[in-house]
């Protein structure tokens, strides 16, 4: 691998460094360092290969990743959602300067900095932030990933130029952790207008470190540093305009040329490299390997409750016990992803690490359940209950990535008298078989900023044409749910989150496997690479070294 | 000659309108629901599902469906597209130059490599040089071009650094997904070139322009050359299809632009107007080269008259 390496002096340290230094979102407590002003112009240009092309660059109509690799540099959260940043603090100000939520969850009261303006030259104002979220809501715009953190959103109130307040019809705690995404950062108005619900995708106007400068659709999209930008989050390392002129996300399909194309120094920067191509990188100097977490869930395993025999608790829980994620991990995943044993994520509200210890791996356990399930160990190794052998059917939605996952369990699964059979299945019709429940197990993931997903997931009402994959229905969970999203104070919900999530996991109908973290392969040129807290990366102080 | 060309053209209808029925279809027979999928995610409820079917025109019956879908096909109307809202017509207007460059650069490589390894083997019949061509052509076959290509961006890209891995506009930008294209097309050009050559380097004529004290060069080339392309025309007419296909993989490795990435992107994001515009663009584009190839023939060689 030695080409690639000539012009590099540094530390051979730095690839494992670079590695181990990454759990922390913008960036790590340097809060005694005085805030360092850009000294000169902006220079350089970083290109980053992702390997889609966006839907739409409109940051409250788009449903993609890539999308959000440009919004995420291109636009301003009101708040900034940054824990680990600061002792005590997770919420930073953003274009809001503060904020008020009404103790029913239903009013969020934002005021605006008033130094701010839209790339266009349009001054932000309390109108900006009304005019964006009737945009997000607006059925034309088929806004996919905003809209359900607006919720049951019900009017803007405009209370002098640079004061807004967000209206619910319906408690919205959620909304204080949704508000934080770039999804519902505020757009120019006079864009708005101008463009179109539709179209504004094409050409989105923020008031974000770098400006849009084009995008070729299946080639690359072009930022630019925005020289007037003065209002960056008090807790970056520098303020004023970015330290680089240019920042291209090259649109690369195929993860190997994306591979090579780091290595060759087309891009700087590369998403979505195959584990092999991560170890190799963590060995090779000149290059640095990221692994930012995410929000939400782990890749899990979901079953179905309703369908026989997983329609049994004792079946579910033997399942539970017979899964060694270690091992899976291990042999799949080892260096890059954690095992996870909780429905959700660590970075969660309300995650509770107790719960991690509910099914830990045990075979011996598992067919003692099994046994007491009234299916006894059969001829060939499959047990049986009434002349029928203990046979389940996996159903993987094609390309997702579980299929080697599922191979690994279906071996465990061997080991304590179950045999399953897997399919694949493109995904419209795997959603469709999964909605009709023709299946014992199902694949999911799912990125989310607050619990109140498990609204979307969980409730009896999403079974059938929403992602209630498990069938589970319980309309005690349900009302819990809903009630956890109710106040906005942390001191009421999280208890009322952990319940609900205990009910889950107690129900046996998730089956964790890894936890998924955003990976990324970087040469150590680009330096101040910064991630928010669910893994998109931000380049606001990066520089380039060499 | 005239009513040849009349009667091939006319004769190509019913194969374009059996291509317009099969993707018009497309869309009704895979699983799941069109308007649901295109709404997927963005929390549509039951009504706003049933206003987008209306918009689609989807209650209607699908006889009717079908004639609307062909009518706007004569005004050059493909739909709009379920990702991007722009118009689908527009947008494979856009990327084709890029497949159509690749295609002819491929088709360039292909036909050189094909040629002088055919004309070689035929010269040099049975010697080293002969399975020396033979062989490098059926390495060509033999090596699925999403790994050539990889190998090739390996090889000149990573460790020699003297072409890009990525696709940029330009020459240098073409060179790798060209070759790797290429080199599968040449084999079979290959093998017809020098079957023919051999054929018409013991014709009659060959003889007399040898007698007339010509030399090698000349003979090969002016004279045994020129008769061995007329099949090698109708070939490359036909891999035109071959190639198209081809181009897809290419395209999505290198990064390039084209209609082949286009329709890749549009598969994975479940884009129906634009999966049926582009497949209903590669087969027009396919039936007109067919045509031309069929006329190229016919008047490249003034023995051929089609009754």
């Amino acid at each position: 691998m030695g080409g690639n390496l000539t012009r590099r002096t540094f530390l051979t340290g730095a690839a494992g460094i670079g590695a181990a230094a990454l759990a922390s979102p913008l960036v790590r407590a340097v809060g005694s360092l005085p805030a360092a002003r850009a000294a000169s112009a902006p220079q350089g240009r970083v290109v980053f290969g992702m390997w889609q092309n966006p839907d739409t660059l409109d940051p409250g109509a788009t449903g993609l990743i890539s999308a959000g690799y440009a919004t995420i540099n291109m636009f301003d959260p009101l708040v900034w959602r940054l824990p680990g940043m600061r002792q005590g603090q997770d919420y930073f100000p953003g274009l809001a300067e503060r904020w008020e939520v009404s103790p029913d969850a239903r009013r969020y009261t934002f005021h605006l900095r008033k130094d701010v303006k839209f790339h266009d030259g349009t001054p932000l104002t309390a109108k900006a932030v009304k005019d964006t979220f009737e945009h997000i809501m607006n059925p034309e715009t088929r806004s996919r990933g905003a809209r359900p953190g607006l919720a049951s959103y019900q009017r803007t109130d405009i209370q002098g130029e640079y004061t807004a307040t967000v209206v619910f019809r319906e408690p919205n705690a959620a909304f204080m952790n949704n508000v934080c995404t770039q999804g519902l950062a505020p757009s120019s108005p006079k864009a708005l207008a101008e463009m179109g619900h539709r179209n504004y995708g094409q050409r989105p106007v923020g008031t974000g470190p770098f400006m849009f400068k084009e995008w070729v659709p299946g080639s690359h999209v072009t930022m630019v540093a925005n020289p007037d930008y003065a209002w960056g989050p008090s807790v970056a390392r520098h303020q004023g305009p970015p330290h680089v002129a240019e920042v291209t996300l090259r649109i690369i399909p195929d993860a190997a040329t994306r591979f090579n194309a780091l290595r060759t120094g087309e891009v700087q920067l590369a998403e979505n490299l195959t584990p092999p191509d991560i170890t190799i990188l963590q060995r090779t100097q000149g290059f640095i390997v990221y692994t930012a977490q995410v929000t939400g869930m782990p890749y899990s395993i979901w079953i179905n409750s309703k369908r026989p025999p997983t329609d049994d608790l004792k079946v579910r829980q033997a399942l539970e016990f017979a899964t060694d994620q270690e091992a899976i991990v291990e042999a799949l995943y080892s260096g890059i992803y954690k095992p996870a044993h909780n429905i959700f994520l660590p970075t969660t509200v309300g995650y509770d690490p107790a719960l991690d210890k509910t099914y830990r791996f045990d075979a011996n356990r598992a067919k003692a359940l099994l046994d007491e399930a009234g299916w006894p160990m059969g001829p060939g190794g499959v047990r049986q209950k009434g002349g029928q052998p203990l046979r389940l059917r996996f159903v993987n939605i094609a390309g997702f990535g579980f299929d080697q996952i599922t191979q690994l369990m279906q071996a465990q699964w061997q080991e304590v008298g179950i045999q399953s059979d897997i399919v694949a299945q493109g995904f419209p019709l795997a959603a469709e078989t999964y909605g009709k429940g023709e299946h014992h197990l199902a694949n999911f993931f799912f990125y989310a900023v607050d619990p109140f997903f498990m609204r979307s997931l969980y409730t009896c009402d999403q079974i059938g044409q929403g992602f209630n994959y498990t069938h589970f229905c319980n309309p005690q969970f349900d009302d819990l749910v809903t009630r956890s999203n109710a106040s906005g104070d942390p001191a009421k919900r999280i208890p009322l989150i952990q319940q609900a999530a205990k009910q889950i996991t107690d129900a046996a109908i998730v089956i964790p496997i890894y936890q998924q973290r955003a990976v990324f392969g970087s040469s150590n040129r680009v330096q101040a690479l910064r991630f928010t807290v669910n893994g998109f990366p931000i380049f606001y102080d990066v520089t380039l070294r060499g | 000659m005239g009513g040849y060309i009349g009667r091939r053209v006319i004769g190509s209808i019913p194969v374009l309108l059996g291509i317009t029925a099969l993707v018009f279809m497309i869309l009704h027979i895979i699983p799941g629901d069109p308007a649901q999928i295109m709404l997927f995610g963005s929390n549509a409820t039951p009504d706003q599902i049933q206003a987008l079917r209306r918009e689609l025109g989807l209650e209607r019956p699908l006889l009717v469906q079908y004639a609307d879908f062909l009518w706007r096909l004569l005004h050059a109307d493909l739909g709009m597209s379920f990702s991007s809202q722009r118009r689908v017509a527009d947008e494979i207007a856009i990327q084709f130059p890029a497949t159509a460059a690749l295609a002819a650069v491929t088709m360039i490589v292909a036909t050189v490599i094909g040629l002088i390894a055919g004309a070689l083997g035929a010269v040099y019949r049975n010697t080293w040089v002969d399975a020396a061509a033979r062989i490098f052509s059926i390495l060509g076959v033999a090596m699925p071009s999403f790994w050539l290509s990889v190998l090739l961006i390996l090889i000149f890209a990573v460790h020699l650094r003297w072409l890009p891995a990525l696709a940029e506009g330009g020459i240098r930008g073409l060179i790798l997904p060209a070759v790797s294209l290429g080199w599968g097309f040449s084999a079979i050009l290959t093998r017809l070139c020098r079957t023919n050559m051999i054929e018409v380097l013991a014709q009659p004529y060959i003889t007399t322009a040898r007698a007339k004290g010509l030399r090698q060069t000349s003979v090969v080339v002016r004279h045994a050359l020129r008769n061995a392309l007329i099949p090698a025309v109708t070939l490359m007419g036909l891999q035109i299809g071959t190639l198209l296909s081809g181009a897809v993989v290419v395209e999505s490795i290198f990064g390039r632009q084209g209609i082949g990435a286009l329709a890749v992107r549009a598969i994975l994001s479940k884009d129906f107007p634009m999966v049926q515009g582009v497949v209903l663009v590669v087969a027009l584009t396919y039936v007109v080269v067919n045509l031309a190839t069929d006329l190229a023939y016919a008047a490249l060689d003034p023995r051929i008259h089609y009754a």
